[in-house]
């Protein structure tokens, strides 16, 4: 087993509009899976129990914000107003054959931003799982 | 760093309030003044940085230490630092290959040193963060 860092990541977003890469000005994509549980616990148990339901998730990736573009780099604004649908896909260790690749349909929830006075603009946007998670390779 | 000491150099030597107050109007060194050079006049250095490995863009984020020294008077020295701070706090610096989104003056340094001779020479200037973006 070999550890790895981010720098080789790829991300894509894929709507109505085609394939679009949006990693390349990124610090950071995170994933968060979630399973919605219902309390089945009852009668003289001593401690609770759950019953696990719907999977769910949510993505999110940070980028540096370029200056001087109406799109502010590859975190493309234009395709990732909030409410736009489509499918990200991201590849950790790049897009070799063979290399793990995760593929989930998704709602962008928009652009958010930060504007520090002393350091560098980010900008973030956030990812609702809309539908199954797959996990394959390239 | 060839680029950035190149940029921050020619800043320096392009200002012309600053050059009115050194030696000569190429008073301005890196890392140390040679021997004898003649009072007063304008040294900067790496104080430290590197790569900041942030995201897929090489970044650079440097200290440099940028002083000036005069044989006259901590006045003298701080009129000297008045005009590098004009000159590199909030300013761009044109960095070849590079794109500088920040020059910030963070810590200010004063002192004296006396030499052998028993002359007094005093140090005024301050530490700037210098940001690049390949």
């Amino acid at each position: 087993m070999t550890a790895y860092t981010g720098s080789a990541l790829d991300v894509k977003w894929i709507d109505g509009s085609g394939t679009v890469t949006i990693s390349g000005d990124q610090t950071i994509l995170d994933y968060t899976p979630s399973i919605d549980l219902v309390d089945q616990t009852a009668g003289a148990d001593t401690n609770k129990t759950y019953l696990t339901t719907l999977k769910d998730g949510k993505a999110s990736m940070t980028a540096l914000l370029q200056a001087g573009t109406a799109n502010g780099g590859t975190l493309t604004f234009s395709r990732l107003a909030e409410g736009s649908s489509g499918t990200i896909v991201w590849s950790p260790e790049g897009t070799a054959a063979t290399k793990p690749k995760y593929t989930m349909a998704a709602i962008s929830m928009g652009a958010g931003f930060s504007y520090p006075f002393d350091n560098r603009v980010e900008v973030k946007v956030d990812f609702q799982q809309n539908g199954a998670r797959t996990e394959g390779t390239n | 760093m060839n680029a950035l000491n190149t940029a921050i150099y020619s800043k320096l030597t392009g200002g012309t309030a600053l050059k009115a107050l050194l030696a000569s109007s190429s008073s301005v060194y890196y890392e140390q003044a040679p021997g004898g050079a003649a009072f007063p006049y304008v040294v900067f250095s790496i104080q430290g940085g590197g790569d900041l490995n942030l995201c897929p863009s090489r970044m650079k984020d440097m200290l440099y230490f940028v002083r000036g020294y005069s044989k006259t008077s901590p006045a003298a020295a701080g009129s000297i630092d008045a005009q590098i701070d004009a000159l590199l706090h909030d300013k761009t610096l044109t960095v070849t290959g590079w794109s500088n989104y920040r020059t910030q003056r963070e810590t200010d340094i004063e002192n004296v040193e006396v030499t052998t001779a028993d002359e007094d020479i005093y140090m005024s200037g301050g530490v700037y963060r210098v940001s690049i973006d390949s």
